[in-house]
Parts: C-alpha cells; structure tokens; sequence
C-alpha cells in the first residue's frame, strides 16, 4: 500500500514539474516588500529542516504584526516572536496542538509553521488583507474606531485607594468633565477635517483625468504643492503594482501549491500516527504564559474563559434543580400511592408506580 | 480654530466693538518685542480667530450683533468702518426698528422666541464661514432688561442647535448701586438661565472697572468708552494667541477649549473671575519697569485677598498652614481659596519666570492637586503696548459675596413680591424665580465648602 502511494507522490511531482517553483515564486512576490521569504525557505521547511525555523518564525511574526497593526524591528527577541505567533494563530482559530508545543528559541519546527502559514493564506485570507493594508493612502480615507481596547481591570487609580484614601467625588466630576471637553474639541477637528477635506475635493473638481472621480485626493492635491515627491509616490505604485500582477499569477497557480501542501500533510500523517496516541488526552487549551504582546488575543481567552466558567456554574444549577424537581415528584409519588393503599378502591399500585414513574421521566 | 462672538444688547454692542478693536490694534502694532517669523504667526493666528479674511483688505470681524433698537448697533457699524483696519459684516446684525420696554421677562419669552429664526440663521451662517468653530463668546450685560432676557434665551439656542460646540458667556456685573431697580432679579434670573446653557461664565463687575478706571488710570471723568476700553484690554490679553501649555511651536488651535479644560470641566463651578496687571494710562508706559517677580508676587497676593487690582491690597492675608486638614469654616477670613487657576503670561523674557508662587496647593481647594489645577501659557509676543503683562483667569470664590449679595436682595424683593407682575406679565411665573434661587443657591453653598 505504502509503496504504491510514494509511487503516484512521484509521479504528481513529475507532473508538477515546473509550475511550483512558479507558484511558490508568484506567493512569495505577492507578499509584503519587507516580508518576503525566499523561495527556498519554504522548500526547506517542507523537509522540516531547522535551519529553516527560524526565518518561518520570523516571516510569520511580521506577517501578523502587520495584519494586527502591530510594530515590529528587526531585532525582537526570538521568544517573543515565537510567543506573539501562538497567541496570534490561536486568535484566528489555529487549534493545532503540535504548533503550541514548539520550543520557545524558535529552533524547530519549521514543517508545523508551513502548515500554519498555508492554513492562514487560506482560512484568514492573509494575502488578500496584507494587500488592502498596504495600499497607497489617498489621503482621503475617514476611519472610525471600532476598537474595543478598554483598559485592564487592574488599573491602578491616580491614588490607591484604600478604605482610608478615599477619592473626592468632586475630583472624579472634573476629570469626568475634562474628559467631556475633550471629546468636544475632538469631535471640532474631525469636522475641520472634513471642511477642509471638502474644500480640496471643491476646488480641484472637474481637473481629474479620471471623470467618474472628478476630483483630485489629497495626495494628488498635496502633490501639486510638493512636486519632487512625485518620485517616492511613484516607487510605491510601482511596488503595489508589482504586488498586485503576482498576486494574479498566485492566483491561477494556487492549486499547484495545495497540492504540494497535500504531500506536506501525508507525510507528517504518517510521521505523526505514531506520536498521537500519546497525546490522547488534549488539553482543551494550550497557550503560553500570558505576556503584553498581544491584549486583544489575551482578551478574547479571558472572555472565553468567563464564558466556559457561566456555562459550568449554568449547568451546576440546572443539576441541581433537576435534582430537586425529581425529588420532590418522587415524595408526591409515594404520598399518593399511600393513600391509594389506605382507600378502599382496590386499585393496582405497582400500575400507579408505572406510571407516576413514566410522567416524571 | 474660529471664534463666532455674539454682541447682545447695548451693552455687549458696545463692549464687543471695543474688543475688536483692542485685538486689530495689537495686531497691527510694532511692539511685539519678537521677531518677525513669530509676529507674523500671531498676526495669522489672530486674524483666524476673530476675523474673515475677504476680497477686500480690511478683515470682517466674526460677529453676530444683535440689539432691538438700532442705534447702538448702527454706531458699532459705523465706528468700525471709519477706522479702516478692520470691519463688521454688512448682513450680520439683527435689531428692531423700535426698542420694547427694559424687560427680562419681554426679552426672555416675548422677543426671543419671536425672532428666534432670524438671530440663528445669522450664527449659522457665520458658523459655516469658520473652517473650524472653536466655540461661541457672548457678550451681554446681566441685569439689563430686554437684553439679558434676549441674552439668556439666545445662549439657550445657541446650545441647542451646537450640542458640543464651547460656549463662553461674558457678564457684565452691574453697578451695585445701580438705576434699575429690578435689577437683582434680572441678574438672579439671567445668571441661573446661562449656567444651565453654556460652559462658563467669565464675569467683569462695572464697580471694579470704575475703580480701575479712577485711580489706575487716572481718568477724571469716567464715560462708558472708558470702562470698556478697560474691559476690552483685559479680555484681549486673555483671547490673543498664546502657545499651548505643552510647549509646541505653533499657536494654540484651541483657545476655548484649552481655556475651558483648564478652569470649567466641573459642572457646578463655572464663574471666571479675571484680574490683570499692570494696567496704567498708555502715557505712563514708557515711564514704567516691570519685573516678572514683581508683577507676580502682586497678582499672587489679588488671588488671594480677592483684591481687584494692584492697588490697595491687602497684604496681611496669609494662606492656611499646610499639613493640618483645616474644615473651610477655619481658614482664614477674607481668604480666596481657588478651584483652578490659568495665568497667561505675555512680553519680554517670559520664558525664564518662575509661577512656583502658584502651584502652592494651600491656595487650592482640598480635592484638586496644583498639578491639575494650575496652568500658565507663556507667549514672547508683548501685548498692548505693555512690555510684560500678565493676566488671571481663575475659577475661585472672587464673586462668592457679590453673588451671595445679590441673591439675597432679589430674595428680599422676592419674599414681598415687588415687582412680580412685571415678570408673570410675560410667562416668568413664580415658580421659575424659585428654580432660579434654587440654582443659584447651590451655586453659592459648592463655592462656599470648598
């Protein structure tokens, strides 16, 4: 059986041929200018080479930074690139247990981080948001914070307030108001914004090539003041293009790639069916030590937590009651098959039992 | 970061027109004692605040003026085209053809309901000229009649239609001994309407400016020109470009925000009191040296003595020891004890004083630390022709007794009933002036348990 699999591996390969080095190339150019593994890195992690472990922490570490917005340099410890990566795959939904248990110095591993990078192009989508991330800004864009970063439950106040220390309410109505009025002078500068963003979108109307937009953006508009930036604008057009063209390439040579990626897979079922009975028992939760690297995925396990606690405590009453509910039937139950006894009207009690017994169930 | 002034009534016509020109003199002036880079940001800064740059040279102030006779605004008009440096708008007032009777509650329920529509759309228009509103300034006296009760209703509007926009009230405190003799019930009525609508309260008392106006100036017969060219001056001195408390290099964009984020953010202390030193004739000023120590241990001892200019201070009130939680029934009498104070300091060498003075947190009330309660903007440019100046907006017990004066006459007239029918005649009935006395009484029992 073995052998006539690893025969047909072969001939898929043969078939293969050229088109996915293509592909990885394309995958590879598609990727964010800063982080763009080389080709070969990937191959390498195909055979689960170490050598190839830490390069795959490393691209997979900026590769979510950016996703999650995060700041990165390039000289973050190994630990916490390795650390930020768990939390962040475990946030998108990445339950793997063998990808949790890797070694914090980023040493091995390298065929486990394939798969997971393979599983984010697909699950998450990770190149299409990389591409919309890192589009040239017009200038024009208006956000809106969504975020729901509220701060941790142990913040310290500006006094610790003890029972003897405590706050004067009238000190907490003048920060409260303070932070009213700066909303209100918040809330002016975003209508400027959008003053001025219109009087630019006015005053250059009719002048773009383009007659659907009508209008120059504000980097367009900047541009006629600062001439000599057209070049940097440029060379990043340039690179999102080149981007943009692989992206396109990737795309019709992706199923190449998950094929290869089938191979990956076979070969680490095989390996693993050994090691699995081992892990009979899966823990429901892997992670490592909570640290500040990722507070929204922290976050998110603490409200499942919350969650998994609620549901238990939930299903603690409803034993109970149950419990209760059939107690107390079981009482009314003999209570009345003891007056049936008592009464004169030979009835069958074991009957009764039945099928008191039945509507209680 | 635009400023739309309102000018209500004779009194805020006149004192507002006197503002404008007190800011487009100091503009145009050569005494800064900067360079030129940093004047010519003032200038700009300045001229974004308050004026509309338009086809023709001179600046149009942003102003809505509003009165209903149209004598005062006409003179405003008129005084302000012929002195060629600046100008109002020509479609930005509203008046009547005849005047109606000195009435709070006519002003109140009759005329500002009627002519509502007219005045907003005039603020509307005038907001939308402004690439970024920074707030409203109005400009009214308190116990006059229509005009305050106009006042009153106008600054109510002015919140409804702008929710979050900075609304700063301007009140002229009235003689105490003045002709008008309901005059305590229009202020108590007009004081209690605008603490519910706007965001402070920055009060001028008339007594004040006239002593001022005697004896710092010398002037022997004081017009109204006078008092509020002296108003003027000291408001100046406040609303000119200052550099953020932060340090940066530009101008503040913020004035009344910065302003009321400082002094105002507790709803229930909103009066401003304002002091200003030096202040002498403009004849003396080239007679006259100045040191930041000087002018500082003076203006430290007005806060806290309540003295209301440089002369006459009584120099023996002391703050309350540090150390010991003194009950505010012990300090010491005649002591001003303050909420928030903002010292904006202007001239020659100011970069280098030391306002050490001011962040003394026995001055402060017990539940706000100096860090939070003290703040001072220091800005190079000189002001006015004075080589040093400095000027104190403070949120304190200033006009505790003032207020506690005169809410204790309007009640007196309140308790006999003098004068009602003039006021239920027009829809302010009974139980509004008791609303009224409720506001203002808690007003004076929160600054009195500080």
């Amino acid at each position: 059986m073995r052998g006539r699999q690893r025969e047909q591996h072969r001939e898929q390969q043969r078939q293969r041929g050229p088109a996915l080095p293509a592909a990885v190339g394309a995958l590879c150019r598609a990727l964010p200018p800063r982080a763009r593994p080389a080709p070969d890195t990937l191959r390498r992690a195909r055979f689960d080479r170490p050598q190839a472990s830490l390069d795959f922490w490393k691209l997979l570490y900026v590769l979510l930074k950016q996703i999650h917005r995060g700041r990165w340099t390039e000289s973050d410890a190994i630990g916490a690139q390795v650390s930020f990566v768990k939390w962040a795959l475990w946030y998108h939904g990445y339950r793997r247990p063998q990808l949790q248990r890797l070694v914090a110095d980023g040493s091995a591993g390298s065929r486990e981080l394939l798969l997971a990078f393979s599983w984010l192009l697909h699950c998450p989508g990770l190149l299409e948001q990389l591409l919309a991330r890192n589009r040239v800004q017009t200038g024009d864009e208006t956000s809106l914070c969504t975020c729901e970063d509220d701060l941790p439950k142990s913040q310290e106040g500006p006094s610790d307030a003890g029972p003897e220390d405590r706050v004067d309410v009238r000190y907490l109505q003048w920060l409260n108001g303070r932070l009213r009025l700066q909303w209100c002078s918040l809330h002016a500068q975003h209508q400027e914004q959008c003053k001025l963003l219109h009087k630019i979108h006015l005053f250059t109307s009719g002048s773009h090539m383009d007659q659907n937009l009508g209008h120059f953006s504000v980097t367009e508009a900047d541009l006629i003041r600062h001439p000599e930036s057209y070049k940097q604008l440029v060379q990043l057009l340039d690179s999102e293009t080149t981007q943009l063209e692989a992206f396109l390439e990737w795309k019709q040579l992706e199923p190449v790639y998950w094929q290869w990626m089938e191979t990956v897979l076979d070969d680490m079922a095989e390996e693993g069916s050994m090691c699995e009975s081992q892990d009979a028992h899966v823990e429901k939760r892997r992670l490592p030590e909570v640290n500040s690297c990722c507070p929204w995925a922290v976050k998110l396990a603490g409200q499942m937590d919350r969650l998994s606690w609620d549901l238990l405590a939930l299903q603690e009453q409803l034993h109970q009651l149950v419990a209760q509910r059939r107690a107390a039937w079981w009482e009314k139950a003999a209570g009345g098959e003891k007056a049936v006894r008592e009464s004169t009207i030979p009835v069958d009690g074991e009957k009764v039992k039945k099928t008191v017994g039945m509507t209680e169930q | 970061m635009s400023i739309v002034t309102v000018q209500l009534g004779q009194c805020g016509n006149q004192i507002g027109h006197e503002v404008f020109s007190a800011l487009c003199s100091d503009i145009r002036g050569t005494h800064g004692l900067c360079s030129k880079n940093e004047n010519q940001s003032y200038q700009d800064s300045c001229k974004e605040r308050f004026f509309c740059e338009e086809e023709s040279a001179v600046p149009v102030a942003r102003a809505v003026l509003v009165d209903m006779e149209p004598k005062v605004i006409s003179q405003a008009l008129s005084m302000a085209a012929s002195s060629g440096h600046w100008r109002y708008s020509s479609h930005s007032h509203f008046c009547q053809k005849q005047g109606s009777g000195n009435n709070w509650a006519n002003g109140y329920c009759v005329h500002g309901p009627r002519h509502k529509e007219a005045i907003m759309n005039l603020v509307q228009k005038e907001a939308e000229r402004c690439d970024r509103l920074g707030g409203f300034f109005t400009i009214m006296s308190m116990a006059g009649g229509t005009g305050s009760g106009l006042g009153a209703f106008v600054t109510q509007c002015l919140r409804d239609a702008f929710p979050t926009s900075f609304i700063l009230n301007h009140v002229i405190w009235p003689y105490g001994t003045g002709e008008v003799i309901v005059q305590n019930y229009n202020s108590v009525l007009t004081l209690s309407h605008l603490y519910h609508s706007s965001d402070a309260l920055l009060v001028h008392e008339n007594d004040v400016i006239h002593k001022i106006c005697a004896q710092l100036m010398n002037i022997k017969q004081i017009s109204f020109r006078d008092v509020n060219q002296v108003i003027a001056h000291q408001l100046g001195s406040v609303f000119q470009p200052t550099h953020p408390a932060g340090g940066g290099s530009g101008y503040s964009r913020n004035p009344l925000g910065d302003l009321m984020e400082t002094l105002v953010p507790h709803p229930e202390f909103r009066m401003l009191g304002l002091r200003n030193i030096p202040q002498m004739p403009e004849s003396s000023l080239p007679y006259s040296t100045f040191s930041w120590p000087g002018l500082l241990k003076h203006l430290r001892q007005m806060l806290i003595a309540n003295a209301q200019m440089e002369e006459g201070i009584d120099w023996q009130v002391r703050p309350p020891q540090p150390g010991s939680s003194i009950p505010s029934t012990n300090k010491p009498l005649h002591f001003n004890t303050s909420i928030a104070n903002l010292l904006i300091l202007r001239g020659k060498d100011v970069h280098s004083v030391d306002v050490g003075s001011f962040q003394d947190p026995s001055l402060y009330t017990s539940w706000l630390n100096p860090q939070d309660a003290f703040n001072a903007w220091k800005t190079p440019r000189a002001f006015n022709k004075y080589e040093k100046s400095a000027a104190l907006v403070s949120n304190s017990q200033f006009l505790l007794k003032p207020l506690d004066s005169i809410v204790g006459k309007a009640w007196n007239m309140f308790a006999s009933k003098a004068y009602l029918h003039q006021y239920t005649k027009f829809g302010i009935q009974e139980e509004d002036f008791l609303d009224c006395f409720t506001t203002l009484e808690q007003v004076i029992s929160s600054y009195t348990n500080l």
